[in-house]
Order: C-alpha cells, then structure tokens, then sequence
C-alpha cells in the first residue's frame, strides 16, 4: 500500500477544515440577509454552496484517481476546450458590462476559472519535455502564446483580476523550471512601467516612480550587459513602454480609463470598490483580536457590502472572528501551499513537479489578493478566497487542483 | 538519469526556498497589516462600526430639460413629493392602511395591490404609500411623525412638458425603468425606479440629456443623529445636457391648435427649408406626456392603446400614406427633366375620364378641365392629363425621380421609429406580380400619388423645402443641439439632376396653384403672402379620402416648408389647406400690412408684384397655359 502511505493527510485536513470555515462564515452571512425560515435557507447561499462543495468533492476524488499522465495526455483538449468556451461566453448577450458567467438553469459557470486549471496544465506538459528550457526561445514562445490567449479573453469580459492570476501562476512555474532572473524581470518590468504611468498620471500625478524604476532598469541592465541582447531588449521595453502608453491611453474611452483607474486605485471610485474597502476595513478592524463571535458581526447586516458572501467574505471572517481567527485561515493556507512547493521538490515527474509548483502559486496569489482587497492592500479584483468565498466554479477549481495536487504527492515515483 | 541531472541544473532546492521565501514573505505583510487593523487600531474601528454608520444615499443627476429655438423651456423637471414607508411585513403596511384611513381616505384594495407588484418588482425597499401626495397628505404625515414613524416625505423629480399635449409626438414620455434597461446601461447610470425616455426624443437623446447620478455619504449615529455628510465619500451628481430644438415654440402651438380643431387624425410638418430645422410637427390625437411622468396607470393606458383613433402613434414619422395629388410635383419633374413631352404642349383634352385599355380612369373633376399643358395640369391637379403621362413613362424613371427627393428611404429624422415610405420599381412589381405579369397600368395610379406610392408627411415636406430652397435635399430634425456642444452643421445635398429651368418651372406651377383664378388653392391665397403649394386628395378605400396639403412661403424668399395630412376628411383645399392658410397667417403676422381703412386694393395692381420675384421662365412657359 504504497499510495495509502505517500497520501497526503495533511493537506486533506486543511483543505477540510477551509471548507468548514468557509460553509460556517456562508451561513452566518445568509442568516444575517434573514434568510431564517427553512423555506428560505433551502434556497439560499448557503444551501447552494452545501451543493457546490458536494460536487467539488467528486471532483476532487476524480482528480486524485485519475493518474496525473492522463491529464498530462488529455492537457491540449482541456486547454481548447476552454478557450472555446471563453470565445462562447463573449458572444453571449452580455449581463451586464460583463460577460463572464454561462447560466445553466439555476447554475451559473464561469468559464475563466477553468481556464486557470486548463492554462496550468497546458505549460506543465509544454516544460515537462525532456528538451525544454524556457531560457531558449523555442520553450518560451508556446507557454507564452499559451497564456496570451486565454489572458486576452479574460481581459475583454472585462475581469482584469482573473487576467492576473495567469500572471501569478505563470512566473513561479517559468522559475521553478529555471528561468532566469534576468528575463523574469524582462517579462515583469513593463507591467511594473504600465502600472507606474498610469497611477503616475491619473492618480498621484507624480512621474518620479516612473523616473526611478527606469533607472534601476537602467542599472540592472549595467550590472548584466553580460547578456547584452537581454539587456538592451530590457531598456528598450520599458522605454517603449514609457513612450507609447500614453498615446495608448489616451485613444481609450473615458469609461475604459477609468475601470483601469478605479482597478488600481479602488479610493477613486467612491460609489463602488472604494466604498467596499472601507466598509470592509471597518468590519475587519472592528472585529478586534478575538473576534465578535461567529454569527454576531453587526456590519455584515448593513448594505455596504455586495459581495459579502462572494469575494468580501474575509471582511465578515474577519469581523466574527477577529485576528485569531484571520491568522488560522492564513496558516492553513500557508501550510497547503509549502506541502505543495514541498511535494514538488520531490516529484520525478516533470509535469507533476511544474503542476505543485503552480497549485501552490494559485493558492497563493489568489488568497494574497483576495485578503489583499479587504484590507485595502490590493486592488479590487473580484479574485475569490478559495474553498471559503461562495461560488460554484471557485469551488470546483480549488477542489479540482487539491485533488491534482494528492494525485501526484501519491504517485511521486511515477515518471 | 540523465534527466534527474538535467533538473537539478535548473529547479534545485535553492529555487524552491526562494519562492517559498516570496509567499511567505507576502503572507506576513498580510499578518502584519491585520495586525495594525485589528489589533492596533482596533478602537476606531470599533467605533465606527458601533455609534456610526455611514449612510449613502444616490442623488439623482437631474435630466436635461428640452428648450424651443428662442431658448424657452418647453420640457423641465417639478419637484413631486411622495410619501414612502419603511416596512418589513405586509402587515406592517395592512395596519398603517387601517390606522390611517379616519385621517386621509385610502381605498385599501388598490394600495395593497399596488404593495404586492411593490414587493414582487423591488423587495424590501421602502413602499411609495401615497406617490402622487397632496398638500395635506404631505402636512399630516410631517404633523404626525411620532404616531406613524415609518412614513417618510421624500422629493423626486418628475419630468414635466409646460405645454402639455404639444408636440406630444416629437418630445415622447418618460417611463421606468425596465430590468432589461439597467442590465443594457453601464453600472450606476440606472437603478430601479428610475426614469428614462421612452418615445420622441426623450429616447432618441436619451443618453445626452441623462444625468449622471452622484451620491451623499452620511454619517448617522445608532440613535439616527445625522453628523453631516462625509464630503471624501460624496459625490455631486452631473446635469444632463439641455437639449436646444429647432422648435418654435409659438408656432408649434398654433400648429397643434389648428390640428385638434377638427377630431380626424392628422399630421403636420413645418420645416425650416435652408437647415431643414423643424419648426412646428404635430400628429394629432395625441396625449399629455405629464401622464406617464410620474409611471402611466394601467387604466389610462389600456383606454390610449384602445383608442380607435390611435393617439400614441406618431404619424409625422411613422405614419404612411399615398401621397397623391403633391406626388404630381415628382412626376412633373420627371417628365422635364427626361425630356419626355414639351411641357407647353397641350397634351390632353380633360372630358373628367380616360380610357386605358378597357378600364375607365376618372379626373377628380368630373365634368372635365379641358385642354391641359404641364403647367396647367399642376395647376388645376388634372388627373388626366398625368395618366396620359403614365402611359409614357417607365416605372423606375418615375422610382428613380422619387428617390431623387428622398421618397422610398427615411428621412434620418431624430426620432427613435421612421418608416421609409413605398417606391416601387420594376423589381418591386417584378416581386410581387411575377415578372412580365404586370402592366403600364399600374403606373397610371401612380402618376396621380396613388398606386403603390407611400410616403410619411416628412418626405412631402422635404419635397416642397427642396423646390423652395433651390434644390437642396434637406434632412428634417428637431435638435439644433446640446448644452455646450456646437450646433449641428446642417446636412443637406444638392439634387444634381434638377436644372434651373426645370427648378422655375416647379416654383412657378407651385406659385399657380394659389395664385391662378382656377388653381385648386386658389381660394386659400394670402393677399399680402404669396406662397406656393400642392392640394392632394388621397383616395381611401377605408372610408372618406386624406386631405393632403404642402406649401412653402413667402414665394419670393422661401422660409419655411410645410406638408399637412388629415384622415379621412376629404379634398386637400377643403380641409388641410385652410389649417396651411391660417398656420401661414399666423407665422408671418409680423409681415401683414396694415389693415388698410380706406377702399379695397383693386386685384389686377397686386398681381404683378405677386409673381414677379418666382423669375418665370418664359421659354418654359411660353404656352397656352389654359
């Protein structure tokens, strides 16, 4: 019983006991909407959610059964797949400004939350081959054409936060497999120059960040003019940068700035994300060290928060169960994500070592965000905490990749 | 092995310990952030969400009002006061009912009717117990705010037409909301409740004259003490943009007025012939958009859809009918313009009927007008003479002479619904009747207007406009423009085909019809305001004819056009032409002389003066022309 003693106990806990916190803090949500009769509670979140988790565990015993090289060999299909369905959903009538969900009867799917498992597979099985190297162009062109599609889709719903999750979960992987510091930093930099204009300009009107980033590249550039086709591509991708995006920019509709604006800086846009933030420092801080007590946060009642069972649900976690509370959630998802980094380390399987390697980031970068926004540290993303926030196909990815990430802890030998 | 090796080169343990390091590294930025919220500043946290609440509340961004040419407000907005209830059961709302009723009358029935489509549409949000308050409904709720403490005053703006039925058509209604609409708009511009242009131009310029709606952010104590607004957090709502109309707003009354004289409907368009601004349209029976401003009954709807008569539809722009008689203005263009008979020549002698083939095709007139050349036949509207015409004429020469004045396409007017009217070609009958399985005769039809023709009053003035003016094919509209824009450029273009002579030849025919003893308009000239025209009778197989009638004047310096339909009232100068006549008086008051005390000005000095400034070409109408 070889699998029964490399399988993962650890893991299964946390993830357990994130599910049960998560179904609790639901609960308390639905309860406070007034959601008391059983009539009403049958069709409330948290019903919903009982069901989701139901299939999210299916999925998850699917994903641990079936050995990880089918999915290595079924990877290209997942991926088209998915991007086909993220082609649907734009042609769909939009609900909204937004086009992001399929209704299914009383069940709404959100295809971009797929791709994230569609995309992880695809560029583990592209670095998994036994000549790969994504320092050679030939490695490094497919898992970038790789994400260019899926991250353009996502950003036409429009959903920048999904868009850059693809971001958080590409580089660790591309550096797990040796990529580099150097050409990380070519592909993180002009993201870092975008960001810096565009806050510079719009919102703190103060072009130095700008101005000092360039010279640090600048001097990174120096420091490795060994790699002189890197580096001068380096400083002339951030100066493009520099000279084009305002011209850019300023062909965008007033409407498209400002979602780029209120994105990065949530205080500008008073009616909506910038509302929730505070709203949600104040539940957050007001729940103090020990928390009011599961069931008794008073802010959770109040309208302020929209999406107070959704993406906002570490405000009401926070506010019940105070400071303790929010570090245990942040331990077991510590936990989880070193079992996984962990794990990898120890796989034989190249894909199955990229694949941790990328479970780990996503928990990562998602949970880093979604905490991120509620206490005002990140943009408002609409990025879900995973297993707590409700949310079916957020529940079915999750679930997914904790399945994916005991298949390969059990199968560590196989190649 | 050797891939084991190849792997440790790249993802050693050394890789594994930085990204670890990065997480974690972001993790304890998280802990330490918390820590400061929650722990460290605890305290004010704590007392906000204790002792104050902040409250927001949208504050509507008011909608643009509609203003006439002279800039006078035709459309603005009333402050409305309404009497709303916080509540959280239906008996909450059953029992306030029955407390109330010994104080205000409330039929209890209706207003909990009313209370159920409340909570099916908006949940739990407060209930507009009495919408539409008086004064005293408004005094005994703020009287007794202890005793009944769920009932709360509250303003909103309701749209408001200052002339009631006026121009009903042209400004449309406002009406909620729908789901659809706020699902369609960008976030926040629309909630439900609501109000946004249904019709007119209320919808057409839906988007120019919305506000954009702002919010007040306001602290409140847990005992309901308001501290003041919190100004970071406040938002001033944005104006819509006013929009500017090429409206007069006098003659559009005078228009309406003349329109609702008789009860047949009707439909009137007066078009500046240089911009092709409209200056005056009304479609008659119409409604008072008032109605639908603060959310239309359902009973008063019903009774306007019900209605025989039709008064929610628009006939200026939606509205087909053939156009008959003024229809003989497009085919006399025709015929000049392919050379197709010597317009001097007398083509027919008028007995009152013709023979095509075996079929017997009648002149209004039936005891007959005579020997007929073009002019006169314009003149005296003789049916015979143009079915001769039609005998000669190909279909789509015909077709494509309509077009050229913008018959069989819309007009691009700025109303939400246009129809483009009928033009029928030689594909069209091809289509309809089998190729080959159709004859000339159908043209005879629609050389008189009748036929397969079908135009709205928009293209019959544009028609008129564009022989006054020259020939410049001008595109009717209503707004000149908004608040802080430019005014539109005028879009018009030159009808290439239509030489000088043939343009003088119209003019003059137009000018006849009025002026000439005999001419079908004749007995509707203004003695001190020459002024073209075009009777038009459109038979009706329904019942009595249309009465058609267009007309631009002054004839020397054409200013404004005019085409005018009324249903089934009969001949075009017996009814659509005194409505022209006294609309005409009206709008050129300033220009009447004197009423002279002394003895009549006999007619033959007038005359000369009269025609004088048309420019008659005499090598066009050196004919006989009776």
């Amino acid at each position: 019983m070889r699998r029964g003693r490399d399988f993962d106990w650890v893991i299964v806990i946390c993830t357990g006991i994130l599910m049960l916190v998560g179904l609790s803090i639901v609960y308390s949500v639905s309860h406070s909407v007034g959601e008391v009769s059983p009539e009403a509670l049958a069709g409330s979140h948290f019903m919903r959610q009982m069901l989701w988790l139901g299939l999210g565990l299916v999925t998850m015993l699917v994903a641990f059964a079936v050995p990880f090289r089918w999915f290595e060999s079924l990877a290209p299909a997942i991926y088209v797949a998915c991007v086909v369905l993220l082609v649907l959903v734009l042609l769909l009538p939009a609900k909204g400004e937004t086009q992001r969900w399929f209704v299914i009867g009383p069940l709404a799917i959100q295809p971009s939350e797929f791709t994230k498992v569609a995309v992880l597979l695809a560029w583990a099985r592209v670095l998994a081959s036994p000549r790969a190297d994504p320092n050679r162009l030939r490695t490094l062109v497919p898992v970038l054409v790789l994400f260019v599609v899926p991250f353009l889709l996502v950003l036409k719903q429009p959903d920048l936060g999904t868009a850059m999750v693809f971001v958080g979960v590409l580089l660790p992987v591309l550096y797990w497999r040796g990529f580099r510091g150097l050409h990380i930093l070519f592909l993180l930099s002009p993201l870092v120059s975008s960001v810096l204009i565009i806050y510079g300009e719009n919102v703190t009107h103060n072009p130095w960040p700008f101005g000092i980033f360039i010279v640090a590249i600048l001097v990174v550039a120096y420091l490795r003019r060994a790699f002189l086709f890197e580096s001068v591509s380096l400083v002339v991708a951030n100066l493009g940068i520099g000279l084009f995006l305002p011209v850019l920019w300023d062909h965008l509709k007033p409407y498209q700035q400002r979602r780029v604006t209120n994105f990065l800086d949530p205080d500008s846009d008073k009616l909506g994300a910038g509302w929730q933030v505070i709203q949600s420092k104040i539940a957050i801080g007001s729940g103090g060290f020990g928390g009011k007590g599961y069931m008794e946060g008073t802010q959770k009642a109040l309208e302020f928060l929209p999406a107070k069972h959704t993406d906002f649900i570490f405000s009401v976690l926070g506010e019940e169960l105070g400071f303790v509370g929010a570090l245990a959630v942040l331990f077991l998802f510590a936990v989880l994500i070193t079992r996984a980094l962990l794990a990898a380390q120890k796989m034989k399987s190249e894909f199955a070592g990229a694949l941790c390697v990328g479970i780990a980031a996503y928990f990562a970068f998602q949970v880093f965000v979604n905490i991120g926004m509620t206490i005002g540290m990140a943009p408002v993303a609409g990025i879900p905490l995973p297993f707590v926030s409700y949310g079916g196909s957020s529940m079915l990815v999750s679930c997914f990749l904790v399945g994916l990430l005991l298949n390969c802890t059990a199968r560590w030998s196989e190649y | 092995m050797a891939k084991r090796d190849g792997r440790s080169l790249t993802a050693g343990p050394h890789r594994l310990q930085t990204l670890l390091a990065v997480i974690l590294l972001g993790f304890s930025v998280l802990v330490v952030r918390l820590f400061s919220i929650q722990v460290v500043e605890h305290n004010q946290y704590a007392q906000y969400a204790r002792d104050n609440q902040l409250q927001r509340e949208r504050v509507p961004g008011p909608r643009g009002f509609m203003r006439d040419r002279n800039g006078r407000v035709m459309v603005d907005n009333a402050l409305h006061l309404e009497v709303v209830m916080q509540w959280r059961s239906r008996d909450d709302v059953t029992k306030a009912l029955r407390e109330l009723t010994p104080f205000i009358p409330v039929d209890t029935t209706r207003a909990m009717a009313r209370f159920d489509a409340w909570q099916k549409r908006y949940g739990r949000t407060p209930f507009p117990l009495f919408p539409d308050a008086d004064k005293f409904v408004i005094s005994f709720v703020r009287e007794n705010w202890s005793e009944f403490p769920t009932l709360k005053v509250e303003s909103r703006m309701r749209r408001r037409y200052l002339a009631h039925g006026v121009a009903a058509h042209v400004f449309g209604y406002v009406g909620e909301v729908t789901n659809e609409d706020v699902a369609a708009a960008p976030a926040a511009v629309y909630e439900p409740g609501d109000f946004l242009g249904k019709a007119g131009l209320e919808r057409q310029y839906e988007e120019t004259m919305r506000g954009i709606p702002g919010q007040r952010a306001v602290e409140v104590t847990a005992s309901g003490t308001s501290l003041g607004e919190v100004p970071e957090l406040s938002i001033a709502p944005v104006a819509g943009k006013d929009l500017y109309l090429t409206i007069d707003s006098r003659a559009q009354s005078c228009l309406d007025s003349l329109l609702s004289l008789r009860p047949n409907p009707s439909a009137a368009v007066v078009l500046d012939v240089k911009t092709g601004g409209i200056i005056a349209a009304a479609s008659h029976p119409a409604y008072d958009p008032n109605e639908f401003a603060m959310g239309v009954s359902s009973s008063l709807l019903n009774e306007l859809l019900n209605d025989e008569s039709k008064p929610m539809f628009n006939r200026i722009s939606h509205a087909r009918y053939p156009p008959a008689s003024t229809f003989k203005m497009i085919v006399t263009y025709a015929v000049l313009t392919n050379r197709l008979i010597d317009p001097a020549r007398v083509l027919v002698y008028c007995d009152g009927t013709h023979r095509y083939g075996n079929r017997v095709f009648r002149c209004w007139e039936e005891r007959g007008h005579g020997g007929m050349n073009l002019t006169s036949a314009v003149v005296h509207s003789c049916d015979v003479y143009f079915y001769r015409v039609a005998e000669m004429m190909d279909v789509d020469m015909l077709a494509e002479a309509a077009e050229t004045f913008g018959f069989g396409r819309k007009t691009g007017i700025d109303l939400p619904v246009e129809v483009a009217g009928n033009v029928p070609t030689r594909r069209y009958y091809d289509k309809r009747h089998g190729k080959g399985r159709w004859t000339q005769g159908l043209m005879l039809n629609n050389a008189i207007g009748q036929g397969e023709y079908l135009s709205t009053v928009l293209h019959v003035a544009t028609m008129s406009a564009a022989i006054a003016n020259g020939g410049w094919l001008v595109q009717p509209h209503f707004v000149d423009h908004a608040t802080g824009d430019p005014p539109a450029e005028t879009s018009r273009t030159k009808i290439d085909d239509l030489s000088g002579s043939t343009l003088t030849f119209l003019q003059r025919a137009m000018l006849l019809v009025t002026e000439q003893p005999g001419g079908t308009a004749n007995w509707l000239r203004i003695p001190w305001l020459p002024f073209a025209s075009k009777t038009g009778t459109a038979q009706n197989p329904h019942g009595e004819d249309h009465s058609w009638f267009t007309a631009y004047a002054p004839a020397g310096d054409p200013q404004i056009a005019l085409a005018i339909i009324v249903e089934n009232s009969g001949h075009g100068s017996e009814v659509a032409g005194p409505i022209a006549r006294a609309f005409l008086m009206d709008y050129f008051r300033d220009d009447k002389p004197e009423i002279s005390r002394g003895p009549a000005v006999p007619r033959k000095t007038t005359r000369p003066a009269v025609a004088a400034p048309v420019g008659v070409d005499s090598a066009l109408t050196g004919g006989v022309i009776w």
